[in-house]
């Protein structure tokens, strides 16, 4: 009788433990899941600012550039470059699919495109982050309202 | 003889049990205290790149950075810019132009950046340097970052490291007279005639004396060149589709590909970096703003950059 209250304490141990495993490493897990999303929405605010601040879309000046305007042209050659030389910035944008959209007034002659693309085709999509920035087009002396869509495929 | 039999089943279950809490909470312990390490050098590691990453972004800036107190190690090769923290945690940075001492130690780092314009925008090149960091040199060095210090040295342009072997920190700059443009010789135990290396420009020149040898610094031009390349792709893509988008003869006339293709033919060599390079770079850099110049004097033309 003795011998049977204690394999019951035994088991109840052992039920509790058990629990408190579970419970532990769900928490670990629910804690790890939280660490990652806000890692991945600075990801994306980084590179968003990263986007913004390359010289090589800025509308400029004779050199003085203007931060958050794009030079359609240069941001349409840039994507030609970086589709024949994808390597360039394949470190720095890896897992990263980057889109220019014009949003207003007139986005008929301005269309939208891929910028790079370093995501592969069946990687899961996050939420995208949108930058507001203005699109110039230096031949027409046309600005727009666009936008810089950055998703984040892991 | 009941008693006998029932203390030992109580004293085993106890000591299973006591094992186990302790046995699981040591685990715990132990996994923290692994995470909490890893956590620490992460951080600080994060911490740099984000200043690195923001400085890179940003045309001049100056900033202080405390990591904890162990080496940074800067390496350049081949395969990445990298900077690993005691050789087990590392961050690449590809793309950007720095130029660091190898050994960064502990403590206060300090972190500039500066644009090229060639005449484009081409990078900021960033620079990293320790604390107590000292150049002596004979060269006036009108940009270079205030926080260095910097006091005439014996010999005209001779520049020396203050940073322990002076045989092997010892670098000669050759500048050629009206030029912002040269070379620079590294002399070393395994290189006691000390090849000489050309720079381009002022923000080269600078990272030339940042740099702890000729390796290193080449690793940096080389990095420049290839942003420096790619920089100047688009911007003849961008000319090239002007020139079909445009009407306007006149402006027209402006939108040249010559020096574009006389970048693109010297970034693409990689044989080697000569100051006839350097000086065939400069030229074409200028001819690109003149064409611009006159773009923007022109009626409404739109501009090269």
């Amino acid at each position: 009788m003795q011998l049977g209250e204690i394999i019951i304490i035994m088991i109840i141990f052992f039920f509790i433990l058990g629990f408190g495993l579970v419970f532990f490493t769900q928490f670990v897990a629910n804690q790890a899941h939280k660490e990652r999303s806000t890692v991945n929405d600075l990801n994306l605010a980084e590179t968003a600012k990263t986007i913004a601040s390359l010289p090589e879309l800025h509308c400029s000046q004779g050199g003085d550039e203007s931060l958050y305007c794009i030079d359609l042209y240069k941001a349409q050659a840039f994507a030609r470059t970086l589709a024949d030389d994808p390597l360039h910035y394949a470190n720095t944008f890896t897992g990263y699919r980057v889109e220019v959209r014009c949003i207003y007034p007139v986005c008929t002659e301005i269309p939208s495109f891929v910028l790079l693309d370093y995501t592969t085709p069946t990687a899961e999509s996050d939420r995208p982050f949108v930058l507001p920035v203005l699109l110039y087009n230096p031949v027409a002396h046309q600005y727009a309202y666009g936008e810089i869509i950055i998703w984040q495929r892991t | 003889m009941r008693g006998v039999v029932e203390l030992p089943a109580i004293a085993i279950f106890t000591i299973v049990a006591g094992s186990l809490i302790i046995a699981f909470f040591v685990m715990v312990s132990q996994q923290q205290s692994d995470i909490g390490k890893t956590n620490i050098e992460r951080a600080s590691l994060e911490r740099f790149d984000a200043l690195l990453k923001s400085a890179a972004t940003a045309r001049e800036t100056q900033n202080n950075i405390t990591v904890i107190d162990e080496t940074l190690l800067y390496v350049c090769d081949d395969v990445s810019m990298r900077i690993e923290y005691e050789s087990h945690t590392q961050k690449d940075f590809h793309n950007m132009v720095m130029f660091a001492p190898h050994k960064l130690e502990g403590g206060h780092l300090r972190v500039y950046s500066k644009g090229v314009d060639s005449p484009y925008r081409v990078t900021n090149i960033l620079y990293v340097a320790t604390d107590t960091y000292t150049v002596n040199s004979t060269v006036p060095l009108y940009e270079f970052p205030s926080n260095i210090e910097h006091a005439p040295a014996a010999s005209a342009k001779r520049i020396v490291r203050d940073t322990g072997n002076p045989t092997r920190n010892t670098i000669v700059v050759t500048e050629s007279p009206g030029e912002q443009l040269g070379t620079v010789h590294y002399f070393s135990p395994t290189d006691p005639a000390g090849a000489g290396i050309v720079y381009p420009n002022r923000e080269l020149y600078y990272g030339a004396i940042l740099a702890e040898d000729a390796q290193t610094y080449t690793c940096g031009l080389n990095a420049y060149l290839r942003q420096l390349r790619f920089v100047n792709k688009i911007e003849w893509l961008r000319a090239q589709q002007l020139y079909i988008d445009t009407d306007d003869e006149q402006c027209k006339l402006s939108y040249q590909f010559g020096p574009f293709e006389t970048i693109e033919a010297i970034t693409s060599d990689t044989s080697g970096f000569t100051l006839q390079d350097a000086r065939d770079l400069v030229q074409a850099q200028r001819e690109i703003a003149f064409l611009n110049d006159k773009l923007l004097r022109g009626d409404g033309c739109a501009i090269l950059y």
